[in-house]
């Protein structure tokens, strides 16, 4: 504020003057400079300035920014003609030097330090004081520590006299539980469901089964009496619910603002129920030990009501029995109102009112539920539509990709310029998008913008860059030699960035290209590398992935390649894939074509396989189309959708073109040409059931067939069931290996305790898991589950019994990082035993890697 | 090494000034920007702030940090308003954010804030001999805005989505009436139009034919001398085909 000198006449605040200033003065400070304070003020000598007038107030607010007074204060000391003479006086406050926590351990005082953010160099206000006073307060209240005391002490420095440091004392107390929550006035609902909608205030764990047998013995008969089936399940549940409590996700503790949002909820279930007029009469919270409080609640239910007509005004576009028919509200239903907004507004499920609308552009559709009669118990609705203009898009926007180009975000988006708004289509490029794993699926937001005056709408999609590359790095010393694998696969790769330097941060990216390379080595015995490479949109012009990959392995027994006892088993393979997304049947198609060749070379290299001796050259060429349709919502939790595919691959039937006697011939001859076609049918259902509980249903089958009954089937890529479906050391044979909990790896393979490189021809396995999230963190997903498998492999169709299935079931726990891919540690139990392989069933866990086991 | 540690833990701001100053000046930004992280609060309110604070900024500028670098300038230039050197601070301010714009095909918001702040530079020195750098920097920012437009506009006719393609170039032309890339823009409509028509149902064709043919003369009336109008022309002659035996058939 300004402050006059003596002649106060001299100032008119409803007329201000101006004046020069003459000089600037400061008082007040004793170690600040005060040359930079008049600068930091931005009143220069000789500067016109009003008075009263905004540069004095602007000059105030200055001072004020830099933090470092308690109180700033301008004032006039003299006039004289058209000069002014200012001071400035301010009050410096202490700056603080350190601060230090006592009575916490460290790890909460490094979450209060977060919290509290006190900086080295501010001044220390009575308000810094009581802020950081509160905010650990409220830290600990939200911990369940009611009773929180904080102390904080001002230590002056001894040799800075304007430096001060804190000591923050904290004494948490004893953690508050709650005793019981005893509800009063509740005939209709019993206490057991109404705690169930108390979602953060729940009562503390109790476990009294002789007190729960008491009162079922001595209570039980006298409720029987009243012959009233309700009362008596009402009864039971409250007794059990009052005896035994376990509080295993939730620790009993009360906030007080989760209280009052839980007694909100519990109105609403309430209202769900038809009770409009349910109302709490009184709640009060209240010491009931030395460590507990109790809560009582008082409840007024009020009387249930229903629908009555519901009458629709305003609908131009569907008539009142269509309308009808998506609302699925009929008269005499029970009033709820969540269930009536839910159809009227959005429901994830089923198809709603603004659904019909919204999905064909009528984006300024909004109906208004109106009670327009309530005759007793009933009430008669009145649905008020507008129905509005139809909107086209006009623009689309991505907001948010710092690194992914718009090309790879823009091809991918389903709402285009021209096309109708559509909310289905927004919902369902959201989910795409998150499917893509370049943005963070968390925070994917569509936001429609509307001109209404051209009757457009612009749709905007903001996104956040996440990655989603993965490396791999392992190194030991194993078998007297160096073990070790290096792997690296990028997500969102930029191959033709890879000659501009700076594109290199760490790597190049943005064209949704994949990238991986894989190395491994046992030192001289084995070395192996692959490499392969994706591009999702072939030519930019359709979603036509295209891929090309390439792989060596060389095991060897490590001697010199001139020696006469080398032996050596190389194999070289070499894939290229096409995919195309469909329109027909539905835009959930896919397929995908493959060419590959792989060459086996063994040299002296005996007994990997049930065939041959060792020495020849196999090639396997071969062409393979799937055919699939995937509908699933998202790729690490899934929570509806399904996904189907059919497979085929063949080689050429060269045996049908020649004439020679292949009954007769050697192993290494008959095969050397592989022949073979494959079939694989694979099927996944989810379903969401309560909340965030999913059930995942999972089938697959696979059969290998012959063209020539004289070579019989190929002893290459046979199917191998059982285990954590990790291919090992073993997988030479181009196998298959399925993994199936609770039996060990590959041991549901027929005759496999005679030899373990026999493999089957058919096999099937049904899977159906209940799967729980613990944390859908995009940073590290986690779910639980529980299992039930089943399934088997054939040597050959004449032994094939689809019902002759090894069962097991279990519990498992997957872990989903961005840098290492999907973790899964499962425990299952397999309970048929498996002849000639005593140990291969019973408990079993299974480490596994990207869904080896699915 | 242990003897900057050592610095860092001390006490003695004169000596710890000194030496960031001197750091500073050797260009081992990466130790200046440590102590004058540390300086800066001490020094709050003195003599000494305003050339730390310069420092500072440029320090991050050398750096390649230019986000920092950016907000500290601005900072400065908002803190010093009367310092003989807050019109450069103010300049490097927009610069940096300039600076740390991206390539046209990613998330623009960087462009359009160094846009605004170069806009602001510009009316608060409208004397100052910076003001043409400013504006050709500007200029190059909307380019890149315009070719962004461009690229989505073009994708949507790679992918052979012409309604949406002709929405895009025509909004392109709405959004930047001066574009460079407006004869590119009114060379596609065309196409696309002629494109799209013939992809139509049939009750569609003869109003988009219609547009192909006054796409053209529009192209033709603004770029009469354009090496694309013989091809468009061949393209109308087609469509002025199409029309025709659409009215044959009624």
């Amino acid at each position: 504020q300004i402050r006059l000198g003596d002649d106060l006449s001299e100032i008119d605040y409803s007329n201000p003057r101006e004046y020069i200033i003459g000089g600037v003065t400061v008082t007040g400070v004793q170690y600040l400079d005060h040359n930079v304070l008049i600068m930091l003020s931005g009143l220069q000598v000789a500067d016109r300035i009003e008075i009263p007038g905004d540069k004095i107030r602007k000059a105030i607010e200055k001072l004020w920014a830099q933090g470092l007074f308690e109180n700033v204060r301008i004032s006039a000391t003299r006039f004289s003609d058209d000069l002014v003479f200012l001071n400035i006086d301010l009050q410096e406050r202490p700056r603080l030097s350190k601060f230090s926590f006592k009575g916490v351990k460290k790890s909460e005082a490094d979450d209060l330090r977060d919290k509290i953010k006190l900086v080295k160099g501010d001044v220390v206000t009575d308000n810094v004081i009581i802020r950081t006073s509160n905010i650990i307060k409220k830290h600990f209240t939200g911990k369940g520590f009611l009773n929180t005391e904080v102390e904080i002490e001002q230590v002056r420095d001894s040799v800075k006299s304007n430096e001060i440091s804190l000591v923050i004392n904290i004494d948490k107390n004893n953690k508050v539980r709650i005793d019981r929550i005893n509800f009063t006035g509740n005939e209709n609902l019993n206490d057991t469901r109404l705690k169930r909608t108390l979602k953060n205030t729940k009562d503390k764990g109790v476990f009294r089964p002789f007190n729960a047998l008491d009162q079922l013995v001595t209570k039980t008969p006298r409720k029987a009496l009243t012959l009233n089936a309700d009362t008596l399940i009402n009864f039971g549940a409250d007794v059990i619910n009052e005896n035994f409590r376990f509080r295993i996700f939730k620790s009993s503790k009360f906030i007080r603002d989760d209280f009052k949002e839980d007694l909100n909820s519990l109105i609403a279930k309430y209202n769900n129920e038809g009770y409009r007029d349910a109302a709490i009469v009184s709640d009060s919270v209240y010491r009931s030990g030395p460590r507990t409080i109790s809560i009582d609640i008082a409840i007024d239910e009020g009387r249930r009501y229903y629908f009555g007509d519901i009458k629709w005004v305003g609908n131009t576009k569907y008539s009142a029995e269509q309308l009808n028919e998506v609302l699925k509200i009929r008269r005499g239903d029970i009033y709820n109102q969540s269930e009536l907004d839910a159809n009227l507004n959005y429901n994830p499920n089923e198809i709603d009112i603004s659904t019909l609308y919204l999905d064909d552009g009528y984006l300024f559709f909004s109906v208004t539920p109106v009670e327009v009669r309530v005759e007793n118990d009933t009430i008669d609705m009145e649905m008020r539509i507008r129905e509005g203009k139809q909107a086209t898009i006009n623009k689309v926007i991505v907001k948010g990709n710092t690194r992914t180009n718009d090309h790879v975000v823009m091809r991918e988006l389903r709402t285009r310029p021209g096309q109708m708004f559509s909310r289905s289509d927004i919902i369902r490029t959201t989910r795409e998008l998150a499917q893509l794993r370049y943005f963070d699926p968390e925070k994917i937001v569509p936001t429609p913008i509307p001109n209404p005056n051209d009757g457009t709408v612009d749709i905007e999609y903001k996104v956040e860059e996440t990655s989603s590359d993965q490396i791999e790095l392992s190194g030991g010393w194993g078998y007297g030699r160096v073990v070790g694998t290096l792997g690296l696969s990028f997500n969102n790769f930029s191959a033709r960035k890879i000659f501009q330097g700076s594109a290199w941060r760490p790597i190049p990216s943005g064209d949704g290209q994949k990238l991986s390379l894989r190395m491994q080595s046992y030192g001289k015995g084995y070395l192996s590398y692959s490499a392969s490479f994706t591009e999702p949109w072939l030519g930019g012009k359709k979603p036509n992935s295209f891929s090309v990959s390439y792989y060596h392995s060389l095991y060897s027994n490590g001697l010199a390649r001139s020696s006469e006892n080398y032996q050596s088993f190389k194999i070289d393979g070499f894939m290229l894939m096409l995919g195309k997304r469909l329109a027909w049947p539905d835009d959930y198609f896919t397929l995908m074509q493959r060419i590959s060749i792989q060459t086996y070379r063994l040299n002296n290299y005996g007994s990997i396989f049930a065939f041959g001796n060792g020495n020849g050259k196999y090639n396997n060429y071969s062409y393979g189309v799937t055919f699939a349709r995937n509908s699933i919502d998202s790729p690490i939790f899934q929570r509806s959708g399904s996904e189907v595919s059919l497979s085929l691959d063949v080689t050429p039937p060269y045996s049908l073109f020649s004439d020679k006697d292949y009954a007769s011939m050697a192993d290494e001859d008959k095969f050397k040409w592989i022949e073979y076609h494959k079939w694989k049918i694979n099927f996944s259902l989810y379903r969401q059931i309560i909340g965030n509980l999913v059930l995942s249903a999972r089938t697959k089958y696979g059969f290998l067939g012959s063209y020539n009954s004289d070579i019989g089937i190929t002893p290459f890529d046979r199917f191998y069931l059982g285990g954590d479906g990790l291919s090992g050391y073993n997988n030479l044979d181009g196998r298959e290996i399925i993994g199936m909990r609770g039996y060990s790896n590959e041991s549901l393979t027929p005759d496999y305790y005679k030899n373990k490189n026999v493999g089957g021809t058919i096999y099937n396995k049904t899977t159906l898991e209940l799967r729980y999230p613990l944390s859908l963190n995009p940073s590290a997903t986690i779910y639980v589950m529980t299992f039930l498998e089943a399934g088997n492999a054939w040597k050959d169709f004449r032994s094939f019994n689809p019902f002759a299935l090894k069962r097991s079931a279990g519990v498992g726990v997957r872990v989903f990082l961005p840098m290492f891919g999907l973790l899964g540690l499962d425990w299952g139990y397999g309970f048929d035993d498996i002849p000639g392989l005593p140990s291969a069933n019973k408990g079993q866990f299974h480490f596994s890697i990207n869904q080896s086991i699915d | 090494c242990s003897k900057y540690q050592k610095l860092l833990k001390s006490t003695d701001n004169e000596e710890k000034y000194e030496r960031a100053i001197a750091y500073y000046e050797e260009k081992d930004f990466y130790r200046a920007i440590q102590l004058f992280d540390q300086l800066q609060a001490i020094y709050r309110g003195t003599e000494r702030a305003e050339k730390i604070a310069f420092y500072y900024a440029y320090a991050h500028y050398e750096q390649r940090d230019y986000i920092l670098a950016s907000y500290y300038f601005k900072q400065f230039a908002r803190n010093y308003p009367n310092s003989k050197n807050a019109e450069e601070a103010a300049f490097m301010g927009a610069y940096c954010s300039y600076l740390d714009s991206p390539p046209s095909s990613l998330d623009q918001v960087v462009t359009l804030d160094a846009i605004k702040d170069l806009q602001l530079f510009i009316n608060q020195y409208p004397s100052s001999e910076r003001v043409g750098q400013a504006n050709e920097l500007i200029d190059e920012l909307r380019l890149k805005l315009e070719t962004k437009a461009l690229n989505i506009a073009t994708l949507y006719y790679k992918m052979e989505d012409y309604k949406a393609a002709i929405i895009n170039f025509e909004n392109l032309i709405k959004d930047y009436p001066d574009t460079r890339y407006r004869e590119m823009a009114m060379y596609h409509i065309a196409k696309a139009y002629f494109s799209y028509a013939q992809k139509s149902i049939e009750s569609k064709k003869e109003e988009r034919f219609q547009h192909t043919y006054d796409a053209v003369d529009n192209f033709a009336s603004n770029f009469p001398e354009s090496s694309y109008l013989k091809e468009l022309r061949s393209i109308q002659k087609n469509a002025l085909k199409e029309l025709n035996n659409l009215s044959d058939l009624q």
